[in-house]
């Protein structure tokens, strides 16, 4: 099921409910356990088994790891946890990938790999990386095991957060099982107001927005350059609103259960450097390649030479989980090579406080950072991403084309950015007894209404 | 009773708040969302039109307002021109999306005027989802009414005018329903943004069509596929030879002076500017058997795709909508009315029927006063 679909809030209004009305804790877990397999299987039936598979598989490994003292026995069954999850992910994601960028070394010995016709399941990058991480850390000891099947399979099935995360860990997770899952008074009110930002960032901003970009950047020859920069920013507002509405609704629902979800962003385009991005943009996949990955190659800790290499194999390997195309390389090597360049020159220049004028023009760098990567990131090949760039330098040869709603979401989206970074940010915290807050409320509620987007658009990372 | 004191300061607060946003919406309504359709039975056309005197603000593609002139035709300020013409078609004659100077039936009195001297009136009888059954059915109402020197069919897609070949079967019922009490309401209290929430909530925002929840587990099977083999296995040349034939009683009906003009949807941008159309190899041969039938028609690809060509412009879409695709815009307008001005002139197609407004208008009066039917 799709969060922006008219189905969602029904369904959850009936989780909700049905929660608020079970007395017995089990039975409230088991209700939000059948909630969260029909929200899978309403997309598509056929991949619940992968789902129950890998989540049997951790929770097995687990037990296993707990049992056992023999150091070799428990790597073996870390081993087979990072096979299991990472050939699962391997196979339906990067097989085409991988046999299609091998086709041309194939070709010069006469031989043919054919591809094949694979869906991608849905979630399949957010909940192996959950159960990988519960693995990893029995395996450190730094996590007991959950020894029920019941609280386990809540944790990798959990529907707000189960088809694009957040990718929650086991020891934020599982401790909140003792009381959660319930429904409280006091998390109704900021449950539903996050649902409704992330709404109105989903249905009002990403989706108004997409109705500029897909035409766009099909085919950025046939526009003007104007029209060709507009259609970039209103990406960067795109990913942002679709992806960070998606974590609000995800977060807000899971709030009207009892649970507390990480946030994921805290207004990234306000980053004042690459690496200060890194930790407001999808924070919890950052938080994870940087606990599971970065650190475990040496971080920072065996030299100048192997911490920029580290950065890069990390980010590249951050681009490639976003999904199987070398413009997802492309975007993790832009942003490793930024990481690599601004630690290089922090190192040569001494930790001074900045000045106003500092703080906006490093924000306003870092932006220009983030954009020309987006534009690798939603170009569908390398050559498209060159047409585009050739299409910024062409003047206003080709359509200009203006569109007016586009361009009101994206100024809207810079309005609330400017109101969070002034001393006026306590008014979109939509604090109850705010005079401000119900008229905010009101037309939040009146724009959804009004001005629903023309054709829903599917989350942009349901695809990674 | 402090704490009474303060949930009812909030409660206070919150209605205030949430009623004052949402008056502030319902009287900018008018002004940033469509406007309501009011409806109207015509006796004397026979038909369901729009309110005369309504002004129709549009804001789905190009943000334009429209004047409904008499018997409900939008954009319609009847002259005093000797001669008329009568455009027929579906929402790309009604033009709600551009202004009415910009609508083609404007457009094509203009450029008569300023390209060829002619005096020219032109009657738009465009409804959205209308086509050529329903014009047909309309046709000896509109010739009784204005007696115009010419009928001009808009055709969009080859659909509009296979439906005349059964059109029994594809009766528009939607002709003929007055707008409800409800609906009429709601324009005279300008609630046009509750109308468009409940009209969200209702329909589907792309087809129209009632809007259904799927409470099914998937995956969804795509019914595209099923609807596209049922299309491709109907029988085009039978389809055609019954069209041509109740074109041909058409004509005769209006004694030759009906002129179809074929206005596609080219060129279009998908991944690149394509200028070809599904419909091309049938329209060429219906083409054909138009020309042996002396119906006179024109087609304006070529002109479309000049248009672009040289001039960079697309035929259709708007800045709020997409380029190439929707309603013809103003440029598209002015491409088709060019086209049927330049027709007309060459024809010289002033026939004997002249027939001022005045007189159509006296003999309304007095076929009312005989208390005849019209």
């Amino acid at each position: 099921m799709n969060f922006a679909q008219a189905e969602y809030p029904i369904f959850l209004a009936i989780v909700v409910l049905l929660i608020a009305c079970t007395g017995h804790a089990t039975s409230r877990k088991l209700i939000v356990l059948a909630a969260s397999f029909y929200f899978y299987t309403y997309w598509d039936y056929r991949f619940l088994g992968l789902l129950v598979a890998s989540t049997l598989l951790d929770w097995s490994i687990g037990l296993g790891l707990a049992r056992s003292t023999d150091e070799t026995i428990r790597r073996m069954l870390l081993g087979l946890s990072i096979a299991g999850n990472l050939g699962v992910l391997g196979f339906f994601k990067y097989y085409n990938f991988f046999i299609e960028s091998a086709q041309a070394i194939l070709d010069t010995w006469g031989l043919h790999a054919g591809t094949l016709s694979i869906v991608l399941p849905i979630g399949i990058s957010f909940y192996t990386f959950q159960t990988l991480s519960y693995s990893i850390d029995v395996y450190r000891r730094r996590l007991e095991p959950c020894r029920s099947l019941l609280d386990f399979s809540l944790y990798v099935t959990f529907f707000p957060q189960l088809v694009a995360g957040p990718i929650v860990r086991a020891s934020e997770f599982l401790p909140q099982l003792v009381a959660a899952p319930r429904v409280e008074l006091v998390g109704l009110y900021p449950g539903l107001t996050q649902i409704l930002r992330g709404f109105v960032k989903k249905l009002l901003i990403a989706d108004h927005l997409a109705a500029m970009v897909d035409p766009v950047f099909a085919t950025p020859d046939l526009y003007a350059a104007t029209t060709v920069a507009i259609a970039i920013v209103a990406y960067a507002g795109q990913i942002y609103g679709d992806f960070s509405g998606y974590s609000d609704i995800a977060v807000g629902s899971a709030r009207l259960l009892g649970f507390s979800l990480p946030e994921n962003f805290a207004h990234p385009y306000l980053s004042t450097s690459v690496a200060d991005f890194w930790r407001r943009w999808h924070i919890t996949l950052s938080t994870w390649l940087r606990d599971y990955l970065y650190i475990p190659l040496g971080g920072n800790r065996l030299g100048t030479v192997r911490t920029y290499a580290n950065l890069m194999i990390t980010m590249v390997l951050g681009g490639l989980w976003h999904g199987a195309a070398w413009t997802f390389v492309a975007w993790g090597a832009w942003h490793g090579l930024a990481l690599s360049l601004e630690r290089f020159l922090s190192s040569k220049s001494a930790a001074n406080r900045l000045t106003q004028p500092q703080v906006f023009l490093r924000t306003l760098t870092t932006f220009g950072i983030v954009l020309f990567g987006w534009m690798l990131f939603r170009s569908q090949s390398i050559p498209q991403f060159i047409t585009l760039m050739q299409s910024l330098l062409h003047g206003n040869a080709g359509i200009v084309w203006l569109p007016p709603f586009p361009i009101a979401a994206l100024l809207f989206l810079v309005a609330e950015h400017v109101i969070w970074a002034s001393r006026y940010r306590h008014l979109l915290s939509l604090e109850p007894s705010h005079w401000l807050t119900p008229w905010l409320v009101g037309f939040m509620l009146a724009s959804l209404a009004i001005f629903p987007p023309g054709r829903s658009q599917p989350f942009v990372y349901f695809q990674f | 009773m402090k704490d009474i004191g303060h949930s009812q300061r909030l409660v206070r607060q919150w209605l205030i708040g949430l009623l004052g946003s949402w008056s502030c919406v319902w009287f900018a309504g008018p002004w940033i969302v469509n406007s309501i359709l009011v409806r109207v039975n015509d006796a004397e056309l026979a038909a369901i039109t729009l309110r005369e005197g309504d002004v129709i603000r549009w804001r789905s593609e190009g943000w334009a307002s429209t004047l409904v002139g008499p018997h409900g035709r939008p954009g319609w300020k009847p002259n005093q021109a000797s001669k008329r013409i009568v455009i027929w078609g579906d929402s790309q004659v009604e033009g709600f999306c551009v202004n009415d100077s910009e609508k083609i039936s404007n457009q094509v009195i203009r450029i008569a005027q300023e390209q060829y001297g002619q005096s020219l009136d032109c009657v738009p009888m465009g409804r959205s989802g209308a086509d050529a059954s329903d014009w047909n059915r309309m046709l000896s109402a509109a010739d009784e009414l204005w007696q115009p020197i010419a009928h001009v069919w808009i055709i969009t897609e080859l659909a509009d005018l296979t439906s005349l070949s059964n059109d029994a079967v594809l009766d528009n019922g939607s002709w003929q329903a007055e707008s409800p009490t409800a609906v009429v309401l709601a324009k005279k209290l300008h609630a046009e943004a509750a109308f468009q929430t409940v009209r969200n909530v209702m329909l589907e925002p792309t087809s129209g069509a009632r809007r259904s929840l799927r409470w099914s587990v998937g995956p969804v099977r795509d019914a595209s596929d099923a609807a596209l083999t049922v299309t491709m296995s109907q029988d085009t040349a039978n389809i055609f030879t019954n069209v041509l034939k109740r074109l041909k009683l058409v004509s005769e009906q209006v004694d030759q002076r009906l002129l179809i003009v074929y206005a596609p949807s080219v060129p279009r941008i998908l991944d690149r500017v394509v200028t070809t159309h599904p419909d091309d190899a049938s329209w060429d041969a219906f083409a054909t058997l138009l020309a042996e039938s002396n119906i006179d028609a024109i087609d304006m690809r070529s002109a479309f795709i000049d248009g672009y060509r040289v001039d960079g412009r697309m035929p259709r879409g708007f800045h709020n909508g997409t380029p190439s695709f929707g309603h013809l815009n103003a440029f598209g307008n002015r491409l088709v009315a060019a086209a049927i001005a330049e027709r007309l002139a060459k024809h010289r197609a002033v026939s004997s029927r002249r027939l001022s407004l005045r007189e159509t208008a006296e003999k309304r009066y007095f076929r009312r006063a005989k208390g005849d039917q019209p």
